[in-house]
Order: structure tokens, then C-alpha cells, then sequence
């Protein structure tokens, strides 16, 4: 164990096989890793693709990744379902359609997202902005219309209609239920 | 635009009391009335968004175009126009151009604040004429106007970030720079919204005049 190589470390930790139902009772004891696990939110909080400061893109963009763009791109982009964030030395010239869109530096082109568009403090942002959930910090400049997409919480659905008493069935009287008196007198 | 029967309105009423610092604004009750009764407008916030004015319009299902008026004059003239005071008739267009890119008639509702007492008076007035134009009729205009003094001191001050809290509350947030103001007094506010069908006054225990200007 101590002198385990440099490599052995190096290897990617592969998940232990599932055991069959039943089979744990047979064990003496369960083997357990000593070496801290991935957290439980790794892919969320995993960066996607990078364009880094000094990268200069002409053209559009799509991709199926979280993206963040630190450099200067003139083109539009595409990430219909994943976040993209523009650093703060970061310059999109173009509009720009994600689920979610984080800005702390400039855009100049209209912005559709899905989920939430978050324009921080010193960002600059001139152009039309679409999302359900727009978060505009103080200090940030924002030029533009904005339009919140209104979502509706789908309605439970309708009870089945109850049978449609036949015309000539009676009523069934309750047992408990007092029969209509009339008195003359 | 359109009227509706029941306004779904983000805050009609105020249960608690407003935050410290609230100022109860009579302009905004009326302006916020508007909203609620009519559906689908197109507002002008000239004081630079904030998230408190986003929420609010855009709870009332209105569309929000948000510019900063006083940041866009820093940024489109050269400090030498600004200290000369001398604009050209053609800068001025070519500003409003920029600021203003509606049709005639297309916005329902401003909401200007104290920006256009910190612009120079020649461009103040060009900015209301072509709000004015931008304006659909019936529609309203909010503006205010910090005291008019003639002493040096108070030539200069600063511009307010204006959040709305509720139907009836502002919150004015001063914003970090002092710059030159034009004094307003009521005669002069009269004749400054002139081609307007009314204007309604309202005095702030704060001596700062609110109006509501109907197109």
C-alpha cells in the first residue's frame, strides 16, 4: 500500500461493479475507497469549451457544451441547451440563444434564454433580451427591450366525466337517508 | 394596447410596511394604474434598469426598453461638447436616432425620472420633443425635478437611480457621480412639457416635483 507507484494514482477511479441483490449480506466487509470521490454535481459544475482572451472568432457557433467566451467573437451562437457565459474580457458581436446566458462582459446582439439570462455588475449589453428569469445587477449598462417568457404550469389533468345516468334508471334511495313527509290536515 | 378587466398587477397591495427609505409617490400610483388597466405596453425606463423596475413592468405582462439617458450623452458626446455646451443641430439628431430607434407613436408609457434635468437645456428639450413623438397618445410620462435654487451649491448633483417597490413606493438611490444640473421651477416645467395634452404636479415632502405628463 505504501509503496503503490505514482501511476497507480494517476489512474482513473472506475466504479465498483454492482453487486447482486442479496450479496452483500455474504461479505465481510464492503470495500471502500480512501480517496476523495467526485462531488455529486461534477457535471454542472464542469467547465464546457473556453475561448481564451487572446482568440478571435468569425462565424457561428453551435454546440451541445457549456462554453465560455473570454475572447472576441463576431458571429452568433447556438447552445440550445447549455449555458454560455462571456467573461469579462469577453466580446460577442451577435445574438445569442442559450438556456442559460451569464454575462460579465459585453454583448452587442440580442439574447434568448430559455431559463435565466444574469447581466453582472459592469457588463455591457446592447440589444434586445428574451428569458424567463432576467437578473440585471446594479451598475451593469443594459440598453434594450427585455421580454420575460411567461411559463405556464401545466393545469392537472381533467377528471374523466362521470357516466351519464340513464334516462329511465331511479335514483337509488340511502338507507339512512329520511323519506319526504307530507301532513294534510 | 389593449384594456383589460382584471389587471393581475405584481404588487397592488402593500401588506407590510415599505423598506426604509421609501418615499410614497403619487405620479407612480398613477402611472401604475395605467398599467394595470391596459395590457401589453411598451415602456420606456430612462434611468437605467434595475432589477426592481424590470420585475415590476414586466409583472404586469408590459415589455421594458431600458436606457440609461445620462450614461448614453456621456458616451456618444466628446467631453468637448459637453464643456463647450455646443451641440449641432445634426449631433443632436444622430443622438436621438441612437437613443430614441422607435416609429412614431410605438411606446406607451416613459418613465424619464430626474434624467432630463442633467442634460444641457438644448438637448433636454429635443429629448421630450422626440419622446413626444415616440409616445402613442393617451400614453404617460413620468419625470421629476429636484428643487430649484439659485445658489451655486446645488448647480451640481446627483442623479437618482429610481426603484420601484410597489405601486405606491420609490426608493431614490443616489448614483455616485455629481454633475451639472439645469434649475427647473414649476412656470419652467409648464413650458418645458408644452406640447403635452396635461400635466399633473405633485409636491414630495422632499420639495421634489413629480410629473405626470399626458401625451
Amino acid at each position: 500500500m505504501w509503496n503503490r507507484s505514482k501511476k497507480e494514482d494517476d489512474l482513473p477511479q472506475k466504479p465498483a461493479p454492482a453487486a447482486p441483490p442479496g450479496a452483500e449480506y455474504g461479505r465481510e466487509a464492503i470495500p471502500m475507497s480512501a480517496y476523495p470521490t467526485r462531488p455529486a454535481d461534477f457535471a454542472q459544475t464542469r467547465s464546457g469549451a473556453a475561448i481564451g482572451k487572446s482568440v478571435v472568432i468569425t462565424g457561428h457557433i453551435l454546440g451541445k457544451e457549456d462554453l465560455l467566451i473570454d475572447g472576441r467573437l463576431e458571429g452568433d451562437v447556438d447552445l440550445p441547451e447549455h449555458r454560455l457565459t462571456v467573461g469579462s474580457t469577453g466580446h460577442v458581436q451577435g445574438s445569442v440563444r442559450a438556456r442559460e446566458i451569464v454575462v460579465h462582459g459585453t454583448i452587442h446582439g440580442n439574447m434568448e434564454a430559455s431559463e435565466r439570462v444574469e447581466i453582472k455588475k459592469n457588463a455591457r449589453v446592447i440589444g434586445d433580451l428574451k428569458a424567463q428569469r432576467p437578473v440585471i445587477e446594479d451598475e451593469a449598462y443594459f440598453k434594450g427591450n427585455v421580454e420575460t417568457i411567461r411559463v405556464d404550469t401545466p393545469k392537472p389533468a381533467a377528471r374523466p366525466a362521470a357516466p351519464a345516468p340513464q334516462a329511465d334508471a331511479q335514483p337509488p334511495l340511502l338507507p339512512s337517508e329520511p323519506k319526504p313527509e307530507i301532513r294534510r290536515g | 394596447m389593449t384594456s383589460r378587466t382584471s389587471p393581475p398587477g405584481p404588487k397592488p397591495s402593500l401588506p407590510t410596511p415599505p423598506p426604509e427609505g421609501a418615499r410614497r409617490s403619487h405620479a407612480l400610483e398613477a402611472i401604475s394604474a395605467h398599467f394595470s388597466s391596459h395590457e401589453s405596453l411598451h415602456v420606456l425606463d430612462l434611468g437605467g434598469i434595475n432589477q426592481a423596475n424590470l420585475d415590476f413592468v414586466t409583472g404586469f405582462g408590459h415589455r421594458l426598453y431600458a436606457e440609461d439617458l445620462v450614461r448614453s450623452f456621456d458616451g456618444f458626446f466628446s467631453p468637448g461638447e459637453i464643456s463647450s455646451g455646443q451641440f449641432t443641430e445634426g449631433r443632436i439628431t444622430s443622438f436621438l436616432d441612437q437613443t430614441f430607434d422607435f416609429p412614431d407613436q410605438s411606446c406607451d408609457a416613459a418613465f424619464v425620472w430626474d434624467a432630463l434635468q442633467f442634460l444641457p437645456s438644448t438637448l433636454a428639450q429635443a429629448v421630450l420633443d422626440r419622446l413626444h413623438r415616440v409616445l402613442a397618445p393617451d400614453s404617460l410620462l413620468l419625470a421629476c425635478f429636484h428643487p430649484d435654487s439659485s445658489t451655486p451649491d446645488t448647480l451640481a448633483a446627483c442623479p437618482h437611480s429610481c426603484r420601484i417597490l410597489d405601486t405606491r413606493h420609490l426608493l431614490l438611490v443616489p448614483r455616485p457621480a455629481r454633475r451639472p444640473i439645469q434649475p427647473f421651477n414649476t412656470r419652467a416645467i409648464e413650458r418645458f412639457f408644452h406640447g403635452f395634452q396635461s400635466v399633473k404636479f405633485f409636491l414630495t415632502r422632499e420639495n421634489l416635483q413629480e410629473v405626470i405628463a399626458r401625451r
